[in-house]
């Protein structure tokens, strides 16, 4: 299948720009712009130079042997947790800001859940000398605050968010408020694909830049494309960037995994596939967790990056369309694979990643398959989750 | 075609008030709804709460989670209003709320409810234009209810005479750059918008919102059109109304009363 926006923002019956006028002419004047902005050579020629000069791309494809013996097939690890600021959400907040500068904003403001898409805007900010303001919920604040230190180091303005369920849907709506107010001078850097239309859209493009370098490193291994990519899915911007070059090639299984949080009947969960229904939430038409009367749920994983109800309309469509398998994983088979990746291969995943790494232990492979698997980040951030729920078990073996 | 009800308004200084339905208690819509026909308010916009209202300041936002903490639904507001037209409501009655609720709850079951419960216009503000154009336009037209439009002072002149041209109930005109409960602060640029759009000669009336929160702000936006809707002000005068006979439901009285004292102020 093919997965190209409509001109009215649809992927299928999943996108669209549900907006209130006060952002219409915001929304618009980035619909019109943005693919010509993003094709123009000079913005590309800058923008790969930022990502190889500053963020250090490409990122290693890195052959993970004992993790292949154990599954009994290839598997190849795309290293974001290499990039600059520790995920893949750099590669986002390099193409926006760049966009912005060329629609003359001055202001940047972003939403962050675990603090990795904030700290890769406030990045952004300080490389331009951009104001910026990250809206984050004080739930999340707590857990993340080694990212807050980072934000606020890098010179940006970390305002807590204490509405709702103070977590990121809270964060995304507060970001909203702020852009209805300052809709002059002020670019939103949404950090996935989720939110009005171009934002999935344009989002995905400037992380498809993960998908292009699988497609090369599996060219120079031998030239086999992958049998399966497998990317963890919150608002599913790295697996948006993992899927994309893959999507028109069949043979390719792509699979997303969701964090099922305590379980999928639990109550307690970030499952949306499994547990949502379709409706309109930040701009678009998509998937999400909610109630018989329409109201949002709150969403639940112990990773604050997976910690939101909705996932974006381009996985939304590629769910009901089949064309994309979503799975979940749970709190404690999250911590088991992170665990596993450090003990195995010497790499402490984010626990966002570490779901995409615990979906092999329940997956059936052949000898012959080449599974990419991607991990988005770093866990560094997770060290204090880490510690809290292995205890003194944490220099213990894998289960 | 404009609703018979949107005619009775005043054609200068109409006062309309927005309340979130089920706030401050559940049981309260139709006590707050009798005390503003009785303060001698022109229009009144009831509002159904939603868990994430990206348009709103941090009033209406509370109202909206307190109402849902109340247990207030769709479908209890349906059976609220249901007997309000044989009470003696008068006034025309706008809705309003975002999308996601009244998809959920079918828009076509919510649009027909609506209108046999005796509402006159719908405002959701996170329905796109075109999406009104491709979508809920039929809605409105077979249910008979007014769509109303959010105009800003970006909104490009073609765009207003397209929402015009629908024969809303009114153009919603926003006083300031701000979601709702801020300041209207009425400087010389903003009322020079206020002129451009009055002399455009429209057919729909103009009434602004966002920021309206006392006599001054409401003379000041009025100046240059039909009305203004007061809203988070509203909601902070009534917060504080002592339950009555049981827990669901406001004293009436004291609801009469923070009422008729918080239009006094107004006009």
């Amino acid at each position: 299948m093919k997965l190209e926006v409509s001109d009215k923002g649809y992927f299928g019956e999943f996108g669209g720009a549900y907006v209130p006028e006060m952002l219409y002419p915001n929304v618009r004047e980035l619909q019109l712009q943005y693919r010509e902005v993003m094709s123009e050579p000079g913005f590309q020629a800058e923008v790969e130079g930022l990502l190889r000069d500053f963020a250090g791309r490409p990122t290693p494809m890195f052959e993970a042997k004992t993790l292949s013996r154990m599954y009994g097939c290839e598997i190849l690890l795309k290293r974001e947790d290499l990039v600059h600021t520790g995920a893949h959400k750099i590669n986002n907040t390099i193409g926006q800001i760049l966009l912005a500068r060329r629609l003359g904003k001055a202001r940047i403001i972003a939403e962050t859940g675990a603090g990795q898409h904030g700290v890769a805007t406030a990045t952004v900010c300080a490389l331009m000398g951009m104001p910026c303001v990250v809206y984050m919920g004080e739930v999340d604040m707590k857990r993340q605050a080694l990212n807050v230190a980072r934000m606020r180091l890098l010179g940006a303005e970390v305002r807590g968010v204490s509405s709702g369920s103070k977590t990121l849907k809270d964060a995304t709506n507060e970001a909203m408020r702020d852009w209805i107010a300052n809709p002059h001078d002020t670019h939103y850097i949404i950090g996935s694909v989720v939110g009005p239309h171009p934002f999935p859209d344009m989002v995905a493009r400037f992380q498809s830049v993960i998908s292009k370098e699988i497609k090369e490193q599996c060219a120079a291994r031998g030239s086999r494309q992958p049998t399966h990519v497998i990317a963890c899915v919150g608002g599913g911007s790295n697996a948006m960037g993992a899927f994309f070059h893959f999507i028109e090639d069949p043979r390719v299984q792509l699979v997303g995994v969701e964090a099922a949080g305590c379980g999928l009947t639990s109550g307690r969960s970030a499952a949306t596939t499994a547990l949502g229904h379709p409706g309109i939430l930040h701009g678009s038409k998509t998937l999400f967790m909610q109630s018989e009367d329409g109201q949002v749920e709150e969403a639940h994983s112990i990773s604050a990056g997976l910690d939101y109800p909705g996932i974006g309309p381009q996985h939304a469509h590629l769910h009901v369309s089949g064309r994309v398998t979503y799975a979940s994983v749970t709190d404690e088979e999250a911590l088991n694979g992170a665990k596993l990746l450090a003990r195995r291969e010497g790499i402490i995943p984010a626990l966002e990643s570490a779901h995409a790494v615990a979906y092999l232990k329940g997956a059936k492979f052949k000898k012959e398959d080449r599974v990419v698997v991607v991990v988005s980040g770093r866990g560094d951030k997770d060290m204090a989750t880490y510690l809290e729920a292995f205890g003194e078990k944490i220099s213990d073996d894998v289960q | 075609m404009t609703c018979s009800r949107f005619l009775q308004l005043p054609e200068k200084g109409a006062l309309s008030v927005f309340f979130t339905a089920g706030y401050p208690r559940l049981n309260d819509t139709c006590v707050v709804l009798d005390a503003l026909q009785q303060s001698g308010v022109d229009m009144v916009e009831v509002g159904f709460p939603f868990s994430d209202p990206v348009a709103d300041g941090p009033t209406i936002q509370e109202s909206n989670l307190a109402a849902l903490q109340n247990g207030m639904t769709v479908a209890t507001l349906m059976t609220q209003l249901k007997e309000i037209r044989g009470q003696g409501i008068t006034m025309p009655i706008l809705l309003m709320g975002y999308l996601n609720p009244v998809e959920r709850y079918g828009a076509e079951r919510f649009f027909r409810e609506a209108a046999e419960c005796g509402a006159d216009a719908l405002i959701l503000p996170d329905m796109p234009f075109d999406g009104y154009q491709d979508r809920y336009k039929a809605l409105f037209a077979k249910y008979r209810l007014n769509p109303v439009f959010l105009v800003t002072s970006r909104t490009e002149p073609e765009r207003v005479r397209a929402f015009d041209a629908e024969g809303p109930a009114f153009l919603y005109v926003l006083s300031s750059d701000a979601v709702t409960g801020g300041s209207a602060n009425i400087t010389g640029e903003r009322e020079a918008f206020f002129e451009r759009l009055s002399a455009m000669g429209l057919r729909s009336r103009l009434i602004v919102g966002f920021g309206v929160s006392d006599r001054a702000s409401f003379q000041a936006v009025t100046k240059h059109t039909s009305g203004a809707i007061v809203g988070s002000a509203f909601l902070r005068a009534i917060s504080h109304v002592p339950r009555g006979s049981s827990d669901s439901q406001s004293d009436g009285a004291a609801m009469q009363e923070a009422v008729k004292e918080f239009v006094s102020k107004m006009r």
